[in-house]
């Protein structure tokens, strides 16, 4: 729950609570108040109620007395002029309101009874009440069943009693209405007599009531002498009961006093009402008072919970403090002065974050994000990545430290701010820089980094040094070059290596020179995979002996029969495995293969030369004579049947050890070839050093034998030199017939090219030394 | 005719009380219930058996009307006696009796007196003023030879009463109407005879109420 629905609750209980015990207890004490009150009322009613009864016995009993004083009618009584008595009786009767008038002798007996025509000569029932009149007059009440009187009995004085008068006045609702209007009375009297089942029946009452007789206590019960609080017809009165004197014991009369609670209560009624109006009055109030109370407490703590929440969402931006000068004002100054510095420190972390430490320009990551966001932004929109390098910063940072070259960073940074507007720039790596021109197109892209190479002409300065950093740049095109900002970056790395290698210090990057392609490492687990499942094999191409017109050797070439990606250049894998490390153990495969093949060829008389590639590397491997030895003498098979390959370029510059290898091969009658000879820059006098039986004639320079005169001549000059210093000498790339004629008229040793044959495989190649016109040198012509 | 014999009967009654007979005084106190001593109350004494002749007691008798009030009160008169009522009021008296012993009723103007009303049969007359409710008297018309009336402290006095057992009766006007007069039997022997008669009477006479309430 809410804190305001909270309060709100709370104080509206609490008024509720109060104003309802203060009601309870106003209408309690009201009640209680009225209840005495009543009960008091009801004693004194009751007492005049009695004393009413017996007045009106008094006056009735004074005019039968006044009655029976009548001359005639004691005349009439004296003479016993029966007639008479009973027509005077009937007379003062009416005048007296009785419902039954009688004559009675001193004797009791009945002489005279207006509600009987006839003497009946009856005793007269209650001679108690004509006892007690002689000394007066006496008067009395009288139940018969659902009746009551008063019966009133008055001695006729003649002057000396002489008989009795006896009145029945009616005990009924008339009467107790005369009664009522007589004096303050309660409005609820009942008379009730006692019935035969010990109830009471009810023989007078006021009738704007509901009979309280129910509620009398059973005969027998002694009547309670206070005002008894009883419900009849679901209304609430004060019953008071008295007993009222009568003539027989044993059909008691009771007088029943109500005392209406609710009428009683209805003056009060107003002032419950006002008290339930001053309650709903007050609960409104409450409410309002509440809400407004909550809304004070509860908005500054909800503007504080929104506060909080922006903050934890990232937002920082300064909310204003609440301006209260309580705990929740304070608590909100708090809360934003903690935003302020969590914004301030996180701004620092993010700037950390995204930018270079020593130059102050993005780093890498950001300059990825912005580039990407704003690609994301601009679909369509082209753009130039360009990473500047300082050609000689790796110089200058061994030479005179990492502070200078930061400095050099830092200042390469300004430069590239002078001239290009852009904010994009980033330090990529420790040496470069990174540059994005949006919008550019390769031209563009070309200028602005010529523009910005001049603006490192001038040198360095710092410290009486003058430093020429040599600037270059590596441009890779959005979208030409790659979609994805990392692949831009690295393919502009890869222009700036290049550019750095170079004369001109602008590069664009070229895909397909790119030495770093990604299939390339694919390619290199594909490679390992192969060698152990043999997808590799030796194709081999024939040498052929020109002097004796008979193929009498072998190249063995390595090719990769891919399975997914079919035959795979051997240039590329074999760069691959060099770079790599791989080469060892494909060279491994490659002479243990040759060895093999070779020996079969002997096996079968055929004096064939395997001819098997070297790679640079192998030549670092002390064990390679070794195991070259081993193979050779598993298969018994002659040195001569075996040669090893080398490129020109792979011995320049190769420490003594690689030349310590050839040397135990050659020791072992293992001949060596110089690959590609022609084309590197190799010398005779380097190559005097080395253990080299023989020469191949790059075939840049036999292809177009025919036409070119230089060639022939260069082609020429090599055989002889070759044979002066005793090489034998191979020329490749023989293709036609005219060259393979001028090779034999000047005396190369060997040809080897696509007149003869392709690389073949094994099988290819046996099916090649049975149909081609040269035949393959045996055994007994070798020996 | 009737004075000459009532003076006979008394000169015999006069002769026979001179006679040396053997005769006493009886001394009857009257009490109520409660032992209060009664007066006005009637005490007659008739010998058992044969009649004798009692003392004499006056023929003709007055009742005076002073002060709205009959006076006297009680007064016994003899069987075949003569009341003659006398007005001294300055108010007219109605004067009636509704007994069985004697009925009669006449207005008496101030001052006048009635003619004698004679009263052969015994018994009590109760005699009111039909204008005057509260006036009320008595007349006990005796047939026995001795009656009297109580004093102040409620005794009367019969003498020259012979010795022998007589029956003893008393009345009051507070006595119940219509009970008999209580009897009881005395023997009066030689000299003083004392006698007691306790009386249940009504514990307030019926007018008294009215006396006491009107103040005029």
């Amino acid at each position: 729950m809410r804190f305001r629905s909270r309060l709100v609750l709370f104080l509206i209980a609490v008024l509720a609570i109060v104003q309802a015990l203060t009601a309870l207890s106003v209408y309690g004490f009201t009640r209680r108040a009225l209840i005495a009150e009543g009960k008091e009322q009801l004693a004194k009613s009751a007492t005049v109620f009695v004393r009413q009864l017996a007045s009106v016995s008094e006056h009735a009993t004074e005019r039968v007395r006044i009655l029976a004083l009548d001359y005639a009618l004691r005349v009439a009584i004296a003479e016993r002029d029966r007639q008479t008595v009973l027509s005077a009786l009937r007379n003062h009767g009416r005048r007296a309101g009785a419902a039954r008038m009688m004559l009675v002798e001193l004797d009791g007996t009945i002489a005279a009874d207006t509600l009987e025509q006839m003497a009946s000569a009856q005793s007269f029932a209650h001679s108690d009440l004509l006892e007690r009149s002689t000394e007066g007059s006496a008067a009395i009440i009288a139940a018969n069943g659902a009746a009551a009187y008063l019966l009133v009995a008055v001695p006729v004085l003649a002057p000396v009693p002489i008989a009795f008068i006896v009145a029945y006045m009616p005990l009924d609702d008339a009467l107790l209405a005369q009664l009522q209007e007589l004096s303050s009375l309660p409005n609820a009297i009942e008379l009730a007599v006692a019935n035969g089942t010990g109830g009471w029946s009810v023989i007078a009452a006021s009738s704007k009531y509901p009979s309280l007789v129910g509620e009398v206590p059973r005969l027998g019960t002694e009547p309670p002498g206070e005002a008894d609080l009883v419900e009849a017809a679901g209304r609430e009165f004060l019953m008071l009961t008295t007993r009222l004197e009568t003539t027989d014991q044993r059909t008691p009369m009771v007088a029943v006093l109500g005392y209406p609670l609710d009428e009683a209560l209805s003056p009060y009624r107003p002032v419950l009402l006002a008290l339930a109006g001053l309650l709903a009055l007050g609960l409104v109030g409450a409410i309002m008072g509440a809400v407004l109370i909550a809304r004070g407490v509860s908005r500054p703590v909800e503007i504080l919970a929104r506060q909080v929440r922006r903050i934890e969402a990232g937002d920082y931006t300064a909310s204003t403090p609440l301006r209260q000068r309580d705990e929740i004002g304070e608590l909100s100054s708090a809360f934003s002065t903690m935003a302020r510095a969590v914004a301030d420190r996180e701004a620092r972390i993010q700037h950390q974050a995204r930018h270079d430490p020593v130059t102050g320009l993005l780093n890498r990551q950001s300059i990825e994000a912005l580039i990407a966001a704003r690609c994301a932004a601009r679909p369509g929109e082209a753009g130039a990545l360009l990473s500047l390098g300082l050609e000689r910063l790796h110089e200058v940072i061994k030479t005179v430290g990492h502070d200078l070259g930061d400095n050099l960073l830092k200042d390469a940074a300004q430069r590239l701010h002078l001239s290009v507007d852009t904010s994009l720039i980033a330090r990529v790596s420790d040496i470069s820089l990174a540059l994005w021109l949006p919008g550019a197109d390769e031209a563009t892209a070309i200028a602005t980094a010529a523009r910005l190479i001049d603006q490192f002409q001038e040198p360095y300065q710092e410290a009486g040094l003058a430093i020429d950093a040599a600037a270059a740049i590596g441009i890779a095109l959005y979208p030409t070059h790659g979609t994805a900002v990392g692949a831009l970056l690295q393919h502009a790395d890869v222009a700036l290596y290049a550019a750095l290698g170079s004369e001109d210090s602008i590069s664009v990057y070229n895909p397909l020179a790119d030495p770093h392609r990604p299939e390339r490492l694919s390619l290199m687990s594909d490679l390992r995979d192969a060698l152990e499942r043999d997808e590799l094999f030796l194709a081999y191409q024939p040498k052929l002996a020109l002097a004796t017109s008979r193929i009498d050797g072998a190249e063995a070439l390595v090719r990769w029969q891919h399975v997914k990606r079919g035959l795979v250049p051997p240039d590329s894998f074999i760069n691959l495995a060099e770079q790599t490390g791989n080469i060892r153990r494909l060279t491994r495969w490659a002479i243990a293969s040759g060895v093999a093949q070779a020996a079969r060829w002997a096996d079968r008389g055929l004096a064939l030369r395997v001819s098997v590639n070297l790679s640079v590397r192998d030549l670092g491997d002390p064990e390679l004579p070794r195991r070259i030895g081993d193979l050779m003498a598993e298969h018994t098979l002659a040195p001569d049947a075996i040669a090893l390959e080398v490129t020109e370029s792979a011995l320049m510059g190769e420490p003594d050890t690689a030349i310590a290898v050839l040397r135990r091969l050659a020791d072992q009658g293992i001949d060596l070839a110089i690959d590609d000879f022609g084309v590197g820059q190799s010398s005779f006098a380097y190559l005097r050093r080395l253990p080299v039986r023989e020469l191949k004639i790059d075939k840049a320079f036999i292809l177009k034998l025919a036409q070119s005169p230089e060639d022939r001549t260069i082609v020429r000059s090599i055989v002889e030199l070759g044979h002066r210093l005793g090489y034998r000498v191979t020329a490749e790339g023989v293709e036609d017939q005219a060259a393979l004629d001028f090779l034999t008229q000047i005396g190369c040793d060997h040809a080897q090219g696509f007149l003869l044959a392709r690389p073949l495989a094994p099988e290819a190649f046996d099916h090649f030394l049975t149909t081609a016109r040269w035949p393959a040198r045996d055994l007994e012509a070798a020996t | 005719m009737r004075g000459l014999r009532q003076g006979i009967i008394g000169l015999a009654c006069l002769v026979l009380a001179a006679a040396p007979l053997a005769a006493a005084d009886l001394v009857v106190q009257v009490t109520d219930a409660d032992g209060r001593p009664v007066a006005d109350a009637v005490v007659t004494l008739a010998p058992e058996g044969v009649a004798a002749a009692g003392t004499p007691m006056p023929r003709r008798n007055e009742v005076d009307q002073r002060n709205e009030t009959f006076v006297p009160y009680v007064q016994i008169v003899p069987r075949g006696g003569e009341v003659a009522f006398k007005n001294s009021d300055l108010t007219r008296h109605h004067v009636y009796s509704f007994s069985p012993a004697r009925a009669f009723e006449f207005v008496l103007a101030p001052g006048q007196q009635s003619d004698p009303v004679r009263f052969e049969r015994a018994g009590v007359v109760a005699i009111g003023c039909n204008i005057h409710d509260r006036m009320v008297a008595y007349l006990y018309v005796a047939d026995a030879p001795w009656a009297t009336l109580t004093d102040a402290e409620g005794r009367a006095v019969l003498s020259g009463v012979p010795e022998a057992s007589y029956a003893m009766r008393a009345w009051h006007p507070r006595a119940r109407p219509g009970r008999p007069e209580p009897s009881q039997k005395v023997t009066v022997g030689s000299g003083a005879n004392q006698a007691t008669v306790s009386l249940a009477l009504l514990r307030e006479p019926s007018r008294q109420l009215d006396r006491d309430r009107a103040r005029y």
